[in-house]
């Protein structure tokens, strides 16, 4: 009996969905892929006592009905498609609030719905308690705790799922979630038009199509008031839309959880939760981000990275050894031919690009990468998104944003191409400008740091003027730039502690890419300066770079510095390093280099991409402004300075 | 693989078909999360033969 209507498992991944297939069906399973994919499914049976027996289907894992993933579309197929006697909803007990919502989704299927909260005992462990007989009244569906490992609540599972399965639960009084006004007028509408009967219901059709979902929009193909629908659709702000949906449900999932769960959850889900809270609050939140930023990357990066380790290496290794040797072996073998200052010498590949390379990029990289990588594990950045997204909107931005933004910070070029997935034109053509003006990229800022270091009055003149430059000009992005303003959400992932495992492996796989990348760079632009001493060029080229250089207020000997920059803004940066060391800029000297090479055109790579991502006339006139404007604002930083007689 | 920004677990479909569109020299490797974009490190597949051996040695 029974076998007609099927038994699915639905769930995100890592939640134990295979677990309670294992525990329902046994070892009798068969895996297949899914019909002209390379998914798996699972099919098996479960036997209850000696009359029930269901087929049942253990789905890939899915966030939400909305797919983003080709197993997220699979599991949607078979959701949508398969006659379900009862959809069992397998969820991480511990993780209810974020995988409530879809909960509410599969209950706005129509189709009946058990959630099973599993992985139960570290529910408990936690010193969590809930009320399920409450939260199953709340829910209208049957709510069964297990610990699939352990076999514990599966006994419980398959008499709710016979009691489902023989329509002896009746879904009379299900939770609702209640979208806005405009939403719900919405579905009153399609809802008028919606005739057939399917797998999904009316409401669930209606809400995809709102959303300008593909499937819903497909199967409504066969109703005779299609074009109705269409009409109804067109033109509406999807994405808009889509973002209050998924609020809607998020708090409707909030609301429900916040009343059932037993106080000594909220107590104890507490520090973490607490501390998420804290990251995110637009006051609160900001000491922390200092807090980031400081110990960080101005500690971490900039004093230890950029200080000690390239002190190290730099006097220790290069100074002493390197490349006096390299400047002895060469002579013998060129003298003072025109190929000794290829290899040796002042510019030479080894002298100054493996040198740049290794004994200053390579600490700083690595200091920063490593200390990315432990803030990225946290699941800080996601709740920084949500903290800067209020501030961004004054910019054009949405806290959407923060993810280009942020990759800036370790490549500006790869950080271009991730703009495409920013929502409006608008938007990407913001934040590929301030990528281009205010964002430096991972060696260059750690240079920076270094050279600043041990110097917090410099630092904070540095990072002021950066941060005004770039709430300026996103200001006037925003009022320049025509296009509809964005809003952000997103449901948070859990905080988490970092694991040495997951910071080393993204510390060496980025280290790796770096270096695989910059050095043909590096040696290509000693080449270049090569052959352009020989021909005279780069002298000429210098002398050019010499006037904006000087009338912003920088001693004349940085200008090769600059020129380094259109290379590679870091190669530029260790140009400012060495000068730096060697006391030839000046306090004052220093703080505007810094200023103005922060704000320095875009990389040849980055120039390159933007082309490609914004066509040419934004490329182009985006180096145009940049140029000079990097300039100006070094003239009116060295004024301002004069003018209070400020000497650093 | 799970996206490091928002959380999304997802199978890559081979990391050495990533995005060719930035790098000069060297792609990055890295793979873009389907769901908000970010760009995701993969594990390098040193590291994950070195972890699978643990687990092996675990079990036994």
């Amino acid at each position: 009996m029974g076998q007609d209507k099927k038994v699915i498992l639905v769930g995100s991944p890592n939640v134990g969905k295979s677990a309670i297939f294992n525990a329902l069906t046994g070892s009798y399973v068969t895996v297949s892929n899914y019909p002209g994919t390379t998914v798996d499914v699972s099919h098996g049976n479960i036997k209850v006592g000696a009359h029930h027996k269901f087929s049942v289907i253990d789905t890939p894992g899915m966030y939400s009905l909305r797919p983003i993933t080709s197993e997220e579309d699979v599991a949607r197929k078979i959701v949508t498609s398969e006659d379900a006697g009862c959809l069992l909803h397998v969820v991480d007990a511990k993780n209810m609030l974020r995988m409530l919502p879809l909960t509410l989704q599969l209950i706005e299927t129509g189709q009946p719905v058990i959630l099973v909260l599993n992985l139960y005992d570290e529910f408990l462990a936690r010193g969590m308690k809930m009320n399920i007989a409450h939260l199953e009244h709340d829910l209208g569906i049957p709510v069964v705790e297990t610990v699939a490992t352990q076999g514990l609540g599966v006994e419980n599972l398959c008499s709710r799922i016979v009691e489902v399965m023989e329509d002896r639960y009746k879904f009379t009084d299900v939770k609702k979630v209640v979208y806005p006004a405009e939403v719900e007028d919405k579905i009153r509408d399609l809802y008028g038009l919606i005739k057939n009967r399917y797998v999904l219901s009316s409401r669930a059709l209606a809400l995809l199509v709102l959303q300008n979902d593909e499937y819903g929009l497909d199967v409504l193909k066969e109703e005779k008031e299609h074009e109705s629908i269409k009409e109804i659709t067109a033109g509406l702000p999807h994405e808009r839309i889509e973002r209050e949906i998924s609020i809607a449900r998020h708090e409707t999932a909030q609301e429900v959880l916040e009343e059932r769960l037993g106080a000594a959850t909220r107590k104890s889900s507490g520090w973490k939760e607490g501390l998420s809270q804290i990251m995110v609050h637009p006051i609160l939140g900001l000491p922390i981000l200092a807090a980031v930023l400081w110990f960080g990357l101005y500690k971490f990066v900039g004093e230890f990275g950029a200080g000690t380790l390239v002190d190290l290496i730099e006097a220790n290794v290069f100074e002493k050894y390197v490349n006096p040797n390299v400047d002895i072996i060469f002579h013998r073998m060129f003298g003072d031919g025109i190929f000794f200052g290829l290899f040796a010498g002042e510019y030479g590949i080894i002298t100054l690009g493996a040198r740049y390379a290794f004994a200053i990029i390579l600490p700083i990289v690595f200091t920063f990468f490593v200390a990315f990588s432990i803030i990225e594990d946290t699941g800080y950045l996601p709740r920084l998104a949500m903290l800067v997204d209020r501030m961004f909107k004054k910019i054009g931005l949405s806290g959407r944003s923060v993810i280009p933004l942020t990759l800036g910070f370790g490549c500006d070029t790869m950080a271009t191409i991730v703009t495409r997935t920013l929502e409006s034109k608008k938007e990407k053509i913001i934040a590929t400008f301030l990528l281009a003006l205010a964002i430096p990229c991972s060696a260059q800022l750690g240079v920076l740091l270094g050279l600043m270091g041990g110097k917090p009055m410099m630092m904070c003149i540095w990072a002021g003027t950066v941060a005004m430059v770039f709430l300026l000009v996103g200001f006037l992005g925003k009022i320049l730039v025509k296009g509809e303003d964005v809003s952000f959400f997103m449901e948070l992932p859990p905080l988490r502690m970092p694991s040495f495992v997951n910071v080393f492996t993204k510390t060496y796989t980025r280290m790796v890419w770096y270096f695989k990348e910059i050095i043909p760079v590096f040696i290509a632009a000693s080449v270049m300066i090569w052959v352009g001493k020989i021909t005279g060029i780069f002298d000429i080229l210098v002398r050019f770079m010499a006037y904006p250089v000087k009338w912003a207020g920088i001693p004349e000997n940085a200008s090769p510095a600059f020129l380094y920059g259109f290379f590679r803004r870091d190669f530029g940066a260790a140009g400012l390093f060495d000068l730096a060391k060697s006391g030839e800029l000046g306090g004052n000297g220093l703080l505007i280099a810094s200023v103005v090479l922060t704000l320095f055109v875009p990389c040849v790579a980055q120039f390159v991409v933007t082309w490609k991502e914004r066509g040419k006339l934004m490329a182009i006139g985006m180096a145009l402004f940049i140029f000079p404007f990097a300039f100006f604002i070094g003239f009116l930083l060295n004024s301002i300075l004069n003018g209070l007689g400020v000497k650093l | 693989m799970k996206c490091s920004f928002c959380g999304l677990e997802f199978e890559s479909c081979g990391e050495k078909k990533g995005c060719q569109g930035c790098s000069i020299f060297s792609q990055c490797g890295k793979i873009k999360c389907p769901r908000c974009g970010y760009m995701v490190v993969p594990e390098p597949a040193w590291i994950k033969k070195i972890k699978s051996f643990i687990e092996r040695k675990k079990r036994k």
